[in-house]
Order: structure tokens, then sequence, then C-alpha cells
């Protein structure tokens, strides 16, 4: 399918979901970024203080066990040396009141011995039942001014904590040993005379450490200087693996690199796998007294599983927000289309004619509501356009009707036929431009035998002109019936149209009496156009009479009458102006040379002439719409001979 | 049909061009009505470029003459030339309108 195919509500989802998608992955990728940033500073700070609070609290108990020890030492220290009882009894009180100290011992020089020249190292150290027994480790068999713990402080002149060492067969426990060398004052010289030692267990440390709350899965490791495991949750590892044995066997040099930081005495905070090859953040920390470094391991998953809980809560939320966008987009889409629907099948059958059809009801504004609002008012405005066409149409076609009515009427006023003479033959012809015109002519015969003929043009066309026609003709024949010369006629019809004419409608009339006997014509012209007379030799020419005013509009305009001959074979041809005005395409006059043309030269009946005029107007104007009406009359004078008299 | 108009004096000068038949005789007589509520009763109409007239030209030639004649004013043609020449004389118009030959005569006839 493709995407214009699709519809609003789909191309709505698609889009909206798609870029709110985008939103919400771009806002999930940002947070996440700057979460497990957080996390790792947090899980940082966090390690940085559980490490610093342990090594403090490890370093103030060895303080605590140093200072027991330098008050020994003070006491072995006094001007006065002490006796061999004195002695004893102040390195069993020594150990019976220092809880942390399991053994303690003074190692002489035996320069400096309570037994003169003689080694002498008396050992207190509590029994498993808690008892303080004594011990002597000035025998043969242990060489003691031999021994490290000996020989360091005494080279060193300094303290010394021994690297952790499993006592085997004292208590079984990990121990350390404190060593302080003592002096005496000679004369003024400061002279080595022997080691006191504190043999202290370090398993309270384990304990300690082993107490520290490091989430579900993190723990605390001890490490000697060397990178000896003092205390570990792997008992199996303590003072029998160090980390760089571990670091070997596992294969990591994060490890590695951690056992040469304690070495060195640093602190850090490293990334890596830890010794069960699991990711995981790692804190150490040396212990200053001793030098031993404590570490704090944390697997990084785990410390970022409520980060990553946070993330997936994000996750759901976003998804429930994308769900929540699609319902309101579809209900949206919804509350549009439906109308758009219910309006397209209105407008359908609106388009299929039925105009009453019942537009939906619009709930909502804005666009669609505009809409709606449209389509309902262009359906008002077809049904009113409609009803009105219809109107329009069935005033029209009574208008027309009327005007058919009127148009035969029109042709019933116009002589159904003319007079029939054996001397005189006469034809007439009527076209109107429209329905009805304002041409008109007549011919009849008069009491005397006499031949009475009118032409005429109203001016303008149409139905004023019509009901003037009307008039003239009325007038026309009534004059004729009274038996009135022909300017008698034109001044009554004259008179009678001047009454009342404020549309100032005129009409051109030229009218005549002719002597069938004779040939012998008598015209009187009001404004009408020159007839033409078609002599029997075949030449035609104008009948130039004397203008006469239109009838119609000056009342006291009086006619007067003019005589003219027609010869045996002679005819004479009453037009009006729309023959003369004819116009073609190019806007051409058809004009008077071109109907005297057609006319020369003819020998034709009375019917043959107006037929003549008839296409050669036709043929000049062409597809030139009739502008005016067109009418004829033509009179041709036998003679008398077919009537007897010659 | 087209019609050009100029002030002289309080003669009205308007110069007829073109045809003058039922189609556009209604613009002569919409021109003339405009010409008689602005109050100018006195024209002179000169013919000298008008091609043609019909008897629909000459009604509104006649409706204007008689207003004018009721209005007190006064109306003279010029310049007839060829068809509408020989129109108004067939029809007998010349009788009914003073008719001068240029429009500095028709000028001085109006007085």
């Amino acid at each position: 399918m493709r995407w214009a195919d699709l519809g609003l509500t789909a191309r709505l989802i698609v889009t909206l979901s798609l870029s709110g998608g985008l939103i919400f992955a771009v806002v999930f990728s940002v947070n996440d970024f700057f979460t497990s940033g957080m996390v790792e500073q947090q899980v940082m700070a966090h390690s940085r203080d559980v490490v610093m609070s342990a090594v403090s609290n490890i370093d103030q108990q060895l303080r605590g066990v140093a200072r027991d020890e330098a008050v020994l030492v003070a006491k072995l220290e006094t001007a006065t040396p002490l006796s061999a009882a004195e002695l004893k009894k102040l390195l069993k009180d020594h150990v019976s009141v220092n809880d942390e100290v399991f053994g303690a011992t003074a190692a002489f020089e035996p320069a400096y011995s309570p037994h003169r020249q003689r080694r002498y190292a008396p050992y207190y150290f509590k029994r498993l039942d808690g008892e303080i027994a004594p011990a002597d480790l000035a025998v043969a068999s242990y060489n003691y001014p031999a021994q490290p713990w000996y020989t360091t402080p005494k080279e060193l002149h300094a303290p010394v904590w021994s690297e952790p060492y499993f006592d085997d067969g004292g208590g079984n426990v990990v121990m350390t040993t404190y060593a302080v060398p003592f002096y005496r004052n000679e004369n003024g010289v400061r002279r080595f005379a022997g080691v006191a030692t504190s043999d202290v267990s370090v398993e309270w440390l384990g304990k300690q450490i082993s107490s520290l709350k490091l989430h579900r899965n993190g723990y605390a490791a001890l490490f000697s200087r060397k990178g000896v495991y003092l205390s570990h949750p792997d008992r199996s590892l303590v003072m029998k693996e160090s980390i760089f044995s571990v670091a070997e066997r596992v294969g990591s040099p994060v490890l590695r690199e951690i056992g040469l930081a304690i070495a060195r005495q640093e602190t850090g905070f490293v990334k890596g796998k830890n010794i069960y090859g699991r990711e995981s953040w790692i804190y150490y920390a040396p212990v200053p007294t001793t030098g031993w470094s404590l570490a704090v391991v944390f697997p990084a998953d785990e410390m970022r599983a409520d980060a990553a809980k946070a993330s997936r809560m994000i996750v759901l939320l976003c998804a429930f927000g994308i769900v929540l966008l699609v319902l309101s987009i579809v209900l949206v889409a919804r509350s549009m289309t439906r109308p758009l629907a219910e309006m397209t099948l209105a407008v359908q059958r609106i388009a299929g004619g039925d105009l009453d059809s019942v537009m939906p009801p619009v709930r909502i504004g804005g666009e669609v509501g505009a809409l709606a609002r449209s389509v309902t008012h262009m359906q008002r405005d077809l049904k009113e356009h409609i009803r009105e066409l219809t109107e329009t149409t069935a005033a029209k076609e009574r208008m027309a009707g009327e005007l058919a009515i009127a148009h035969d009427m029109q042709m019933s006023i116009l002589p159904h036929s003319l007079p029939v003479l054996p001397s005189i033959e006469t034809a007439g012809l009527c076209i109107p431009a429209r329905e009805v015109g304002g041409d008109f002519y007549d011919a009849g015969l008069q009491a005397d035998g006499r031949l009475f003929f009118v032409i005429g043009d109203v001016s303008g066309k149409g139905v004023p002109a019509a009901l003037y026609m009307a008039m003239a003709t009325t007038l026309a024949r009534s004059g004729a019936r009274d038996g009135c010369s022909p300017e008698e006629v034109l001044d009554r019809i004259n008179r009678e149209l001047c009454q009342g004419n404020d549309a100032c409608m005129f009409a051109t009339i030229l009218c005549g009496l002719m002597d069938p006997a004779t040939g012998a014509v008598h015209l009187a012209n009001a404004g009408h156009t020159p007839p033409v007379i078609l002599r029997a030799d075949g030449s035609a020419e104008l009948v130039r009479l004397a203008p006469g005013m239109v009838a119609g509009y000056l009342e006291e305009v009086v006619y007067t009458g003019e005589e003219l001959q027609l010869l045996p074979g002679d005819a004479v041809l009453l037009y009006t102006d729309g023959v003369t005005e004819a116009m073609n395409a190019d806007g051409e006059l058809f004009g008077e040379q071109r109907l005297l043309a057609a006319l020369s030269g003819r020998d034709t009946e009375a019917p043959g002439l107006a037929a003549l005029v008839q296409e050669a107007v036709t043929d000049f104007a062409r597809e030139a719409p009739q502008a005016d009406d067109i009418t004829m009359l033509a009179i041709r004078y036998r003679g008398n001979s077919v009537s007897g008299r010659g | 049909m087209n019609i050009e108009s100029r002030q002289s004096g309080n003669v009205v000068v308007a110069t007829l061009k073109g045809r003058m038949d039922a189609v556009t005789a209604p613009e002569f007589d919409s021109w003339f009505s405009v010409r008689m509520q602005a109050g100018e009763h006195r024209l002179v109409l000169d013919m000298a470029e008008l091609d043609y007239i019909s008897s629909a030209g000459l009604r509104s030639l006649l409706a204007a003459a008689k207003q004018i004649k009721a209005a007190a004013g006064a109306v003279v043609l010029c310049g007839l030339a060829g068809t509408v020449a020989e129109v108004f004389k067939m029809s007998g118009f010349t009788a009914i309108f003073t008719v001068v030959a240029t429009p500095e005569e028709a000028l001085s006839a109006m007085g």
C-alpha cells in the first residue's frame, strides 16, 4: 500500500507514533547516559566511603595495639632493669589485658638479659581455654636472634608489622606480629637491648570486613603488602593465594594492576572482571599502619540494576505513552473522519440529485466543522439555485410560449393572401429577426377597384415594435377601407401614433394606390426606403421619392403624394431596411447597389422577385445572424392585354 | 459605438463613432441620461465618424431631442455623411433636427 493511499487516521498514527517513538528514544538514551554516569559516580563515592571508614577503623585498632606495645616497651626501657619475675608479670598482664593480643614476648640481647649473658625470651600466650600460658623461646632449637621478627626491627631501629602468617598449632589463626625494638641507656648512649613483640590475630579483621554492608553480592578483601589474601569471603584463598597468583590463574590483567598498586600503597578505582570473571567495580586503599590494602568489589550489573530498573520503568512508561498517543490519535482522527465520511455520503446523495438529503449534524468546529457548514450552505444554495432555475426556465418557457402565440398572431395580422387581378400580380414576404417583428405589409382592393398597398417598418424590434406594428397595420387598413388616399392614410396613422408616444417609437411607411387599368401609381412616403422599379427591359432603379417625415413623431406633419407610372411588364419592389442593411460577417451592408444588381436583367413574376432578393441577402449575409426584420412587397403590372383592354 | 465628448463653454460636443443600431443605441441612451442628470442640456452631436444609423438609433435621437426640448435645452447635429446622411434625408429627420456641416457651425448655431 502506498503512502498516498493511506487514510488520515493511518497517516496520523504512523507519523505521530514514529516521531513520538523517536522523541522517547532520544529522551531514554540521554537519561540512560546520564544515569549510568551517575551510578558509577555513586558507586565510587560509596565504595570510597566504605573503604576509608573500614581502613580507618582497622588502623585505629592496630594503633591501639601499637600504643599498648609502646607502654610495654617504655617499661622495658626503664633505668633500672626489671627482674625476671617482674618481666613475666608484665608480659602476662599485657596479654590478658589486650583482647587483640594473642601472645607477647620480650626477647633480649644476651648482654642486656636479666640472666646475664644468656639469651632470654619469655613468651606468654592465650590458650584455647582462655588461660594465659607461659613458654620460652630461648631454646636451643629456636635461634630467636636469627629470626626475622627479631632482626628486622633491630636493623631498622623501628617497629615492624610482620607479614601475616598462619599460626599452626598455636591458635590456628592468621596472625601478625608487631615487633618493636627496645633500648638501654648506657652512659648516655642508646644501645639496642632487644625486641618486644605482640602477636595479633587477624581473625577479627575478617569478621569486621565481612560485616561491611556491600549491597547483595559486593564483598571486601584484605591484602598484605605483598598481595596475599588476609581476608576474603572465600576462605580457601586466605593466606594461601596472592592477588598475583589469582590474576595469573584467571588471566586478569586488571587484578595484576591492582596487586602492583597495592604494593605501591596506592588508592584507586577500577572497572574490570573480578576473580569470578564477573564485571565489577573495585575500589582499593592501603591501611597506613601496616601497609595492607582493603578492596571492595561491586558487581557492575548489580549496581546498574537499579538504573536498569528505572530504565525499564521508563521504557514501560514510553510504551504506555505511545499506546495512549495512538489511542488519542485514533479518537481524534475518528472525530474528524467520521463527519467527513458522513459528509461524503451526504454529498454523494446530493450529487445523485437528492437535494433534500439531510446533512449529518456537525458536532465539532474547526476546519471539518467549517467544511460541513460550507457543504450545508452549498446544498442550500444549490437547492435555491435549482429552484430559481426551474422558475426562470418556467418563466422563459411561458414567455417563449407567449411569444410563439404572439408570432402566430402577428403572422395572422399580415395578409393571408394578396388580391389576384388579371393585370396585377402581387407577392409579399416577411421574415422577422426575432419571434415577433416591427415590419408589416398589406395589399387589398378598394371599393373602386384600385389596389391599395402598404409596407412599414417600426423603429426597433421585438414586442414593443410588434405592438406598434399592430396599431399601424390596423390604422392603415381602416384608412384604406375608408377610401382614403395614401397621404390621407399616412396623416391618419401619424396622428394616431403620435398620441401618447412617450417611447418615441416611430414607423417608416410607404403606401400607395395603383390603378389596374392604367398602371398609374399614387405613392405617399413617411420616411421609408425608396422602392425599386424594375422595367420591362430588365433595368432596375430606385424611385427617389421626396423624403417624408417618419410617422408617429410629429403630429403636425402633412404628407404629400407622388405619381409613378408603370408600363406593362414593369414591376415595383417595396422593401424594409432589413434588406439593404443586412450585414455580413465583415460588417458590410447589403446596400442598394447589391439590391439593384440582384434584380437587374430579371424578368420574373412577383413572387420570384421577392425570392430572388431574399436569396441574394442570404448569400451575402451567410452565417451572420439576421439583425433586422426583412419584409418585401412585389407588385408586377402585366398591363391590360390580359384584361382585354388592349 | 464610441462616444467622445468635450466641453465647449456651456455646450457638450460629442463625437459619435462607429455604428448606432439596436445593439449600441442603449450606450448612447445611458450616456445621454448621465448628461441630462448633470444638467447639460445643450449638445452638439458630431456624426462625421458615424458609419451607420438604424431606426433604433434614430429612435434614441428622437427620444433625446424630446427630453432636451422638455428641459429647454438645444441639440444640433453636424457632420452627417454617407449612409447616415441618406437615412436622415430619407426618414425626414433633417426636418426634425437642426443639421449643420461642422462642429464650429453647430456651436455658432447654438448661439
